[in-house]
């Protein structure tokens, strides 16, 4: 396996306070990684540090294999979107996306072809000759989306895309996200608060905590998708516990009642979801039981809370 | 990856940049306004005064009014013997009295107009041009692309141009007011004196450019860069006449030090046209410019953006 992104032991002070006490990070090439955690966990450091904005004060960094970040080596092969940086506020959206694509080394027909993809990938283009000050907050943020895939990077480091951003523009960002995803080539780094976001994009996961990764897993090792499902009824009365309890005997299967319907936990080798459906949804209907919802693991933000502890 | 050779490119993309924010942002019409007003009203003030004194001076001699031919009576006064050994008292130097009379009183007036103000409208201006791109986290955008050594001498590259614009103007702003109130103006002398001391002012101003990149650089906020900016001129200018107090009373290898180190020791030398005073000068400001500039890319390369 390769790794677009390695962290060994990385240690990031400010002043008393540790953003980052020996944090590691494995991101593997091609995946998806969701950053889970509270604020001032130091998600934002871990993507400052990668991204060579913060000198570590220990520890290793290696950037595509190329080691820590230098711009050099890295322009153009890193994107990032900054949580917080603004675009100067006289320049013409286009024209800062030429001035980007020209620092790193695009040229002629191939930099008009990346700031137009770009743009149009951002729902951008009819804004190419706006100054950038005359964006609204989303628009801005999706111009920092803009500059990061600027040029088609291998690494791209995402801080909180959907931050402050209203319903409409959050769902268009939402929109190029899921579409980045299914486009596929890139590596990507998600900071986000919005976990259910996180779980609609990212194939793994990783929770971090007062500046240390506490897991990093597969999403799915994480919630539990294989393993568990849940499913939410209109009344439990009638239920045929006795059936389903055969159906899945202890100790290789959890069978419990919720308030609002059943959990199924397997604890065996993990079945798969579609596997527990084909075999759970069988009894349900024949008890004509009705059905509300089914939900295939654990919301993401009760697996995080369950780890971190608070 | 980069082509080999990119960080040249590098420069030269940031300082055009740069030039083509100025214009959007309209910073490059202000700075031109400020030096072409300046120079507007600054010769013109001073044409007005020579007008007054010149008719004084013919009033009290009884030859009639002189508001009608302002600069003729200094022109006569200018080529005049006992005037060149007079400016050469003042001056100390004959040779350089005999440079400067060369000159038009214009010429020589914009000259020190130039070399005075220069620094100061350099630090108001320049301060904060990388200070403003760090708090509000442009510099991240650029940062991921390019160097930091490259983003810095791109900015520097772009403001030396403008000024020189601004300078041009403001040059240009003189020679049009002289063209207008002076009677026996002559335009080559006046124009080859104009463009010679923009040159020399803006030459001069280089190593005060790289100290305000310096302070934006290093400082978190613009106004700050600006406060410190000015202050370091202060600061500067006051070590320059405490090197020259020390080293006139001997005072030692470190004050020749100090003073070489900063860019007032130049000045004096930039009113020759002896090709051995003036190529030195030139250099040790170049020099100085860069000096400042690695001292300042030393502090920003250990930065947090």
């Amino acid at each position: 396996m390769t790794l677009a992104l390695q962290l060994r032991g990385v240690v990031k002070r400010y002043g008393r306070l540790r953003a980052l006490d020996g944090l590691d990070l494995d991101v593997p090439t091609g995946c998806c990684l969701g950053l889970v955690g509270a604020n001032g966990a130091g998600k934002t450091t871990l993507i400052s540090v990668s991204a060579g904005f913060l000198r570590p004060q220990a520890g290793q960094v290696n950037v595509l294999g190329l080691g820590p970040f230098d711009a050099r080596r890295h322009a153009g092969r890193v994107g990032v979107l900054p949580q917080d940086a603004r675009p100067p506020p006289h320049a013409r959206v286009g024209e800062l996306l030429h001035f980007y694509g020209a620092l790193q080394g695009l040229r002629g027909a191939s930099l008009a072809s990346a700031v137009a993809t770009a743009l149009e990938r951002a729902h951008l283009s009819d804004r190419r000759q706006t100054p950038a000050a005359a964006l609204s907050h989303g628009m801005q943020r999706r111009f920092s989306v803009a500059q990061a895939l600027l040029g088609e990077p291998e690494l791209v480091l995402l801080d909180e895309p959907l931050a402050g951003l209203d319903p409409r523009e959050a769902v268009r960002m939402r929109g190029l996200l899921v579409d980045l995803r299914r486009d596929g080539g890139m590596t990507l780094v998600i900071s986000s608060h919005q976990l259910p976001d996180i779980e609609m994009l990212c194939d793994e996961v990783a929770f971090v905590d007062r500046g240390r990764r506490v897991r990093q897993d597969a999403l799915r090792n994480v919630t539990g998708r294989d393993s568990i499902l849940e499913i939410t009824l209109e009344s439990t009365a009638g239920l045929p516990w006795e059936d389903l309890r055969r159906a899945f005997p202890a100790p290789d299967y959890t069978l419990s009642e919720t308030a609002g319907g059943l959990r199924l936990e397997s604890h065996g080798a993990a079945a798969g979801e579609a596997d527990l459906n084909a075999r759970l949804l069988p009894l349900l209907l024949a008890a004509n039981a009705r059905i509300r919802e089914i939900r295939a693991g654990d919301p993401l933000e009760q697996a995080y809370l369950r780890q971190v502890g608070h | 990856m980069n082509p080999p050779g990119a960080r040249g490119r590098d420069i030269w993309t940031v300082a055009a940049f740069e030039w083509r924010d100025a214009l959007h942002s309209r910073r490059a019409l202000a700075v031109g306004l400020l030096f072409l007003i300046l120079g507007l009203g600054a010769s013109w003030g001073f044409l007005r005064t020579l007008n007054r004194i010149e008719g004084q001076l013919v009033e009290s001699l009884g030859l009639g009014s002189g508001s009608e031919t302002t600069g003729n009576t200094t022109a006569i006064l200018w080529e005049s013997e006992v005037f060149r050994q007079i400016m050469t008292r003042l001056v100390g130097d004959r040779a350089l009295a005999q440079r400067l009379l060369s000159v038009p009183p214009l010429g020589l007036f914009f000259a020190w107009l130039a070399l005075s103000g220069t620094p100061l409208l350099v630090m108001l201006t320049a301060t904060p041009r990388i200070a403003e791109d760090l708090q509000q986290g442009a510099a991240r955008y650029v940062l991921l692309r390019t160097t930091r050594t490259a983003w810095i001498i791109g900015k520097f590259a772009g403001q030396a141009v403008l000024l020189a614009g601004a300078l041009a103007l403001g040059a240009l702003a003189t020679g049009a007011v002289g063209a207008l109130m002076l009677t026996s103006f002559e335009f080559a002398p006046h124009a080859a004196a104009l463009a010679q001391y923009a040159f020399r002012a803006w030459l001069y101003a280089l190593p005060f450019l790289a100290l305000a990149l310096v302070c934006s650089q290093v400082l978190p906020g613009p106004h700050l860069a600006t406060a410190v900016g000015l202050a370091s001129l202060i600061a500067t200018r006051i070590l320059h006449a405490l090197a020259q107090r020390y080293t006139a009373a001997g005072g030692g290898r470190v004050w020749d030090l100090v003073d070489l180190a900063l860019p007032y020791a130049q000045r004096g030398y930039l009113w020759w046209n002896d090709p051995a005073r003036l190529i030195p000068a030139a250099l040790t400001l170049g020099v100085l410019s860069a000096a400042y500039l690695a001292g300042g890319l030393l502090l920003f390369e250990r930065r947090s953006l």
